[in-house]
């Protein structure tokens, strides 16, 4: 459980990197913002305040890919400076894109002995100066190698960061959450969805027992339109056919293929300062590649729980791997929302968001 | 071994002025008071019937076969950003925030290198501070520069910049960009009012260890419906964007990019062989200049970049105080050093 949320809202973030693995294109990786997130925790504790990040919830409300839209896609590069003979450099390409993020950050408190504790309901002065320096501090750094805007006033919402406490008590948090989610709207959360590969590849080893992970995250990461028979596998009467993907129906969810970290490529790592131009010769090395999976976007009221939003680094060394893992639920596939019962499942919230 | 002090082989900087997209917007010159509601400047896509005018090659030269050619229409669709008819004034917009730590570098796998190039730079900042670099920022900003184009064929260019502090703007300077020449940065700039204040604050940003953000904002008037000039795309594969011009937006609206921004705004180097004629030119570690397609700091001068760094951290040859400010300044700039570890996004500029 999480002792209290810092909430970044609104930010505005030029120039990300929108290349978020060697295979996907669209949104930074996840892992650029843990890495984000421990690069503040270090920054906060520079600055004097002792909060330890643990966890993030990453919400886009907007976003500009620099590229051009064709059938193809191609990114929108940038031409640099002549070399030191005049000619021209060569081109390097790279994809940017502007976003418009809520950043959620799991806050506990790096504590001295015998200090009472700060991350108190009743504190709110000082966490509202905690929250105001760690929107100082990150307006200094990159984000997902993106500068990041100064804030806009937004009419009717939140732009400044703040800090909020927890409440212990399950019903009380989820209330609370209730409240919070609303603010991140209109927008759209990403969460893991790990079951889907394990879905597909069960789906592709009925028919292919050869099937790998590679062809279960190729096959479900695309559309694979067939034509729609019924039940007793008869054409329609009226001879139009209806094409769709079966396992991709109406209401399954906006499902992206992502990556989620890294695996090492190697049984141990190098000691320190045992490879040449390592970036930092102080610390051990690993030769790592991407790890895939999927992820989802999901609008906050569809949330119930603040861990269900959060990633969390998770490292196995033995294993040699270094993942995040998001908090999401596999949905039960007899709960899965479609467009039919949505509005049904929807029914107990008290602050169900209207679609116009 | 030797206690040697040798280049880290993985040194990066990130750039310490960190300029937004400029986005445009179109309203009337008595006006400007309440720019704040102007309408943002949107980019058109025009299809226009044009000539073959371009220099054949000798092998098509042949009358018959160039009289075809040249009968034959030239058909383009391309993007175009203009004045609205009853409008007669551009503003352009964007932020600057001014980070400290100059020489700290963001990626350094030597501590000696690191110690020793933190040290070089406090004995500089001890020295001489920021106050020359900043003023050649500061007046960049006060001629506007960072207009490109949309500067030339002004009536009137008008420059207001704000620092701002939470939400609000705590200080104006105001500039009128055309009576400041371009063509040198010392002895006329100095002139105009509130340079050399706005200069101690881009300093203050450059040596503290918090930031500075300042609000820049352009009028420039051009008269009704003019042709303005928002960053143009570079794009490769222009099949698939379906014109031969593609202009940069953002949220629709047309922009000028920030890397093109940055580049007018450290324009300020007038310490190379040749300045006297040429001017300021960026600061770039070869002291590359693309529209020229030349290099003005040729390693064999012994002016480049690495040369007079080397010299000043590895050989303790510190060089002259010009040259000091170079250095200093492709630091700020942001330059990833000998192995491309991080593409250093600030040495990329727009294609125009």
């Amino acid at each position: 459980m999480s002792q209290a949320i810092l909430v970044l809202p609104h930010l505005h973030i030029q120039n990300a990197n929108a290349i978020g693995s060697p295979l996907t294109h669209g949104f930074p990786s996840i892992t650029a913002f843990t890495g984000l997130m421990w690069a503040l925790e270090r920054k906060l504790t520079q600055a004097g305040v002792p909060l330890q990040l643990q966890g993030v919830g990453v919400i886009c409300h907007d976003h500009q890919e620099q590229v051009t839209r064709g059938y193809v896609r191609s990114f929108n590069l940038t031409r640099n400076p002549v070399g030191k003979d005049g000619n021209t450099a060569a081109i390097v390409e790279e994809g940017r894109m502007h976003l418009q993020l809520t950043l959620v950050l799991a806050v506990a408190e790096k504590r001295a002995r015998d200090a009472p504790a700060a991350l108190v309901p009743g504190n709110e002065t000082q966490l509202a100066e905690w929250a105001h320096r760690a929107g100082d501090v990150l307006a200094a750094m990159r984000v997902a190698g993106g500068s990041v805007l100064p804030p806009r006033p937004m009419p009717g919402r939140r732009v400044r960061p703040w800090l909020a406490i927890v409440a212990q008590d399950p019903q009380a948090a989820a209330s609370q959450f209730q409240r919070w989610r609303r603010q991140w709207l209109p927008g759209f959360a990403l969460v893991g969805r790990d079951d889907v590969l394990a879905h597909r590849l069960q789906h592709l080893r009925a028919s292919r027992p050869e099937a790998t992970l590679l062809d279960a995250w190729l096959h479900a990461a695309r559309f694979n339109y067939q034509p729609m028979t019924d039940e007793a596998g008869q054409p329609p009467p009226d001879g139009k056919v209806l094409w769709e993907d079966p396992l991709r129906p109406k209401g399954s969810g906006w499902v992206v293929p992502i990556s989620v970290g890294y695996a090492a490529l190697e049984t141990s790592a190098h000691a320190a300062g045992q490879v040449r131009n390592a970036r930092d010769t102080a610390l051990p090395l690993r030769f790592v590649e991407s790890v895939y999976s999927f992820g989802q976007w999901i609008s906050p009221h569809r949330l119930h729980s603040l861990e269900h939003l959060l990633w969390r680094p998770e490292t196995d060394a033995t294993l040699g791997l270094y993942r995040c893992r998001s908090g999401y639920p596999a949905p039960v596939a007899d709960e899965a929302v479609t467009p039919e019962n949505w509005l049904s499942l929807a029914d107990d919230d008290d602050d169900i968001y209207h679609y116009t | 071994m030797s206690d040697k002090l040798t280049t880290a082989s993985v040194l990066a900087f990130e750039r310490k002025l960190d300029p937004s997209d400029a986005v445009l917007y179109a309203g009337r010159w008595e006006d400007r008071a309440q720019s704040h509601s102007w309408q943002p400047l949107s980019v058109q896509t025009k299809s226009v019937r044009g000539t073959i005018s371009n220099r054949l090659k000798a092998k098509d030269q042949d009358p018959v076969k160039l009289d075809a050619a040249i009968e034959n229409p030239n058909l383009q669709t391309v993007d175009i950003a203009a004045l609205p008819a009853q409008a007669d004034t551009l503003k352009v917009q964007f932020t600057l925030r001014v980070l400290g730590g100059t020489g700290t570098p963001s990626a350094c796998n030597s501590a000696p290198y690191r110690a020793k190039l933190l040290a070089t730079v406090q004995g500089y900042v001890q020295q001489h501070g920021f106050a020359e670099l900043a003023r050649r920022y500061a007046a960049n900003l006060a001629n506007g520069r960072f207009l490109w184009r949309n500067r030339l064929g002004a009536e009137s260019v008008a420059v207001t910049v704000e620092q701002m502090q939470g939400g609000g703007s705590v200080k104006t300077w105001d500039f009128d960009a055309l009576s400041l020449d371009t063509r040198t940065l010392l002895a006329i700039n100095n002139e105009a009012k509130g340079l050399e204040e706005l200069g101690q604050v881009i300093a203050g940003g450059l040596a503290g260890s918090g930031h500075v953000l300042l609000r820049v904002t352009a009028f420039v008037r051009q008269g009704a419906g003019q042709e303005v000039f928002p960053s143009q795309e570079l794009i490769l594969d222009k099949g698939a964007a379906g014109k031969s011009k593609t202009l940069y937006q953002v949220g629709g609206a047309a922009a000028i990019h920030s890397q093109k921004i940055g580049n007018a705004l450290r324009t300020i180097d007038t310490w190379y062989e040749g300045a006297e004629s040429l001017g300021p030119i960026a600061v770039e570690p070869y002291g590359s200049v693309t529209t020229q397609g030349r290099a003005y700091r040729q390693p064999k001068q012994k002016m480049d970049f690495y040369t007079l760094l080397d010299n000043w951290l590895l050989k303790d040859q510190a060089p002259p105080v010009e040259q000091q400010h170079f250095v200093m300044a492709v630091l700020i700039r942001g330059v990833c050093l000998v192995m491309p570890v991080e593409q250093g996004r600030s040495n990329d500029y727009a294609l125009h």
